[in-house]
């Protein structure tokens, strides 16, 4: 579980990583947030949720860092379902038994 | 190149030599770092066996435990996890040698390298100087192995948190020790110039682990792990959310509250590292170093914030350490200002000061901050940039800050080598504690 004060998206892509029509993107799931007391006694907010980084390789060219945002949230949970990629790397032979 | 490839491929661990660095891409969100060579050219990870090599290294694989005396004489056990030693000695101790390092800024690459030995480019660390030794450097730092105990002085539990608080600090001197609880704060007692003063007085050489100390163990830290995220990399250390009290030291706990706690010696590697990436109730230790993150709060010397300016304590060792530094003693920074919650806001916005995980270190233009990793932006998360957390300065509090490093008992992911945290001098908590340190 990760933890933020800053409300994730579904999907945030690490632009600082893109190289040769690949990038690494954040897939986040199950994102809840709750109201907590700091140090000095102050209330904010966090936000809580699964995450994991992939490494994505763009299907076409993108002329814009909007462009590749919009067509990772178009296919979060549809399309190429990129949230069930980012799942499955968490399946492991004791999570699927025998 | 393919030569190159082929060699490393051959043999990596044999063809290193001893100068390693770390480089960060601080325009991508990841807590992971690339090693590199004294050139700067990449190690491929592939072939790099981080255990094997570190192990080895001049200076990592020479933090060894050991016991001293108040005058500084060292015992060693047969490995560095200190196999042999009395650990219920009062200064179980874990040896630093003398490290060199390089620091280079690129946008957007920032590079850290260490050295053993002197080399182009490289200049010994700080903390070698420190505590009257800028004439004279020492060859060695000796870091507590464990959070700091107490000795002498009139001490009495601190209420449930399974520590011990003091009464009384007349006579009173901090171990570091196994098996005994943690002394924090209570009431108004337990102020970093407390701490400060009961190092003090074990002997010359002695006092709380200061700025300088800190930073290279997370320098030394980062380059054995190519990564800021210490959590992941060693454990999570005893930092569970519903936690209620700290574990004594040398122990480990399996529960929320109070308990004697089991042994933990036998759970070190040789190395005398173990940590745990599952069980946040454990403690983690590094290299011989309990606790650098999580159970209690270590009070840090030597970095003090005003609401214009970093006071760093003069890297060549001429300055006196003590919780609010006097003039002369340390050198000012005033751009960038400090994080706080006026005029350098990052994170949430808490009033007077913010907080968040870390996204950036700040860095002025002279790279004084360079190889200080002193947060500059809060806008990460527990898996992104540093993957620890910061309470920033408080500003118009007319309260010189003061440092707390590494989080307590109940600070879940926010807790890490680089977790720090602003006080001011007179803080006091059950959660706040200290490790010794020893130049001489």
């Amino acid at each position: 579980m990760v933890n933020s004060n800053i409300e994730p998206t579904n999907i945030i892509p690490d632009f600082g990583t893109l190289k040769r029509g690949k990038l690494d993107i954040l897939v986040n799931w199950d994102i809840t947030s709750v109201t907590k007391t700091d140090d000095m006694g102050n209330e904010y907010t966090e936000w809580s949720y699964e995450s994991v980084r992939l490494n994505w390789i763009l299907p076409a060219v993108y002329e814009s860092e909007a462009a590749i945002q919009a067509y990772l949230d178009a296919n979060y949970d549809e399309g190429e379902n990129i949230l069930g990629w980012a799942q499955a790397t968490r399946v492991s032979k004791s999570s699927v038994g025998t | 190149m393919a030569t190159q490839n082929a060699i490393y491929n051959a043999r990596i661990n044999d063809i290193l030599p001893n100068i390693i660095g770390i480089e960060w891409d601080s325009s991508s969100s990841s807590p992971d770092l690339k090693r590199i060579a004294a050139d700067g050219t990449a190690i491929p990870s592939a072939y790099f066996n981080r255990e094997s090599y570190f192990n080895s290294h001049p200076i990592h694989g020479n933090m060894k435990r050991c016991t001293l005396t108040s005058a500084g004489s060292a015992t060693y056990g047969t490995d560095a996890k200190g196999t042999g030693l009395t650990l219920t000695n009062d200064y179980v101790m874990v040896r630093i040698p003398k490290t060199y390092i390089k620091f280079e800024y690129s946008s957007p690459y920032w590079r850290w390298w260490i050295s053993p030995t002197p080399a182009t480019g490289f200049s010994l660390h700080p903390a070698f100087y420190q505590r009257g030794h800028s004439a004279s450097p020492v060859d060695q730092i000796y870091v507590g192995a464990y959070t700091a105990g107490a000795n002498g002085g009139t001490t009495t539990t601190n209420g449930t948190s399974n520590c011990l608080t003091a009464t009384d600090w007349t006579g009173l001197k901090l171990t570091s020790k196994s098996g005994v609880k943690n002394l924090t704060g209570s009431g108004s007692s337990g102020t970093m110039a407390q701490f400060e003063a009961a190092g003090n007085a074990i002997g010359t050489g002695w006092g709380l682990t200061n700025f300088h100390t800190l930073c290279l163990l997370q320098q030394l830290f980062y380059t054995e792990f190519a990564s800021f995220d210490s959590q992941s990399k060693v454990g999570l250390g005893r930092t569970n959310v519903s936690n209620t009290a700290a574990a004594l030291t040398g122990t480990y706990l399996n529960q929320v509250g109070e308990g004697a706690g089991t042994d933990i010696q036998s759970l070190l590697a040789s190395n005398g590292t173990y940590g745990s990436t599952t069980n946040d109730y454990h403690s983690v230790v590094w290299r011989g170093i309990e606790n650098l993150w999580g159970n209690i709060w270590q009070f840090i010397p030597g970095y003090n914030t005003t609401d214009t300016s970093h006071r760093i304590l003069n890297r060549d060792g001429t300055g006196t350490i003590a919780d609010v530094m006097a003039s002369g003693s340390y050198e000012s920074i005033t751009s960038p200002l400090p994080l706080n919650g006026v005029d350098n806001i990052s994170g949430i916005d808490a009033g007077g000061y913010c907080h968040g995980y870390v996204s950036a270190f700040a860095r002025d233009s002279g790279n004084i901050l360079g190889p200080m990793f002193v947060p500059g932006a809060l806008e990460g998360a527990s898996n992104t940039y540093l993957t620890d957390y910061f309470y920033s300065h408080q500003s118009g509090v007319s309260q010189t800050g003061v440092l707390r490093a590494g989080g307590d008992w109940y600070h879940g992911a926010a807790a890490g080598v680089g977790y720090r945290a602003a006080s001011g001098p007179a803080d006091v908590n059950a959660k706040f504690g200290g490790r010794v340190e020893f130049i001489d």
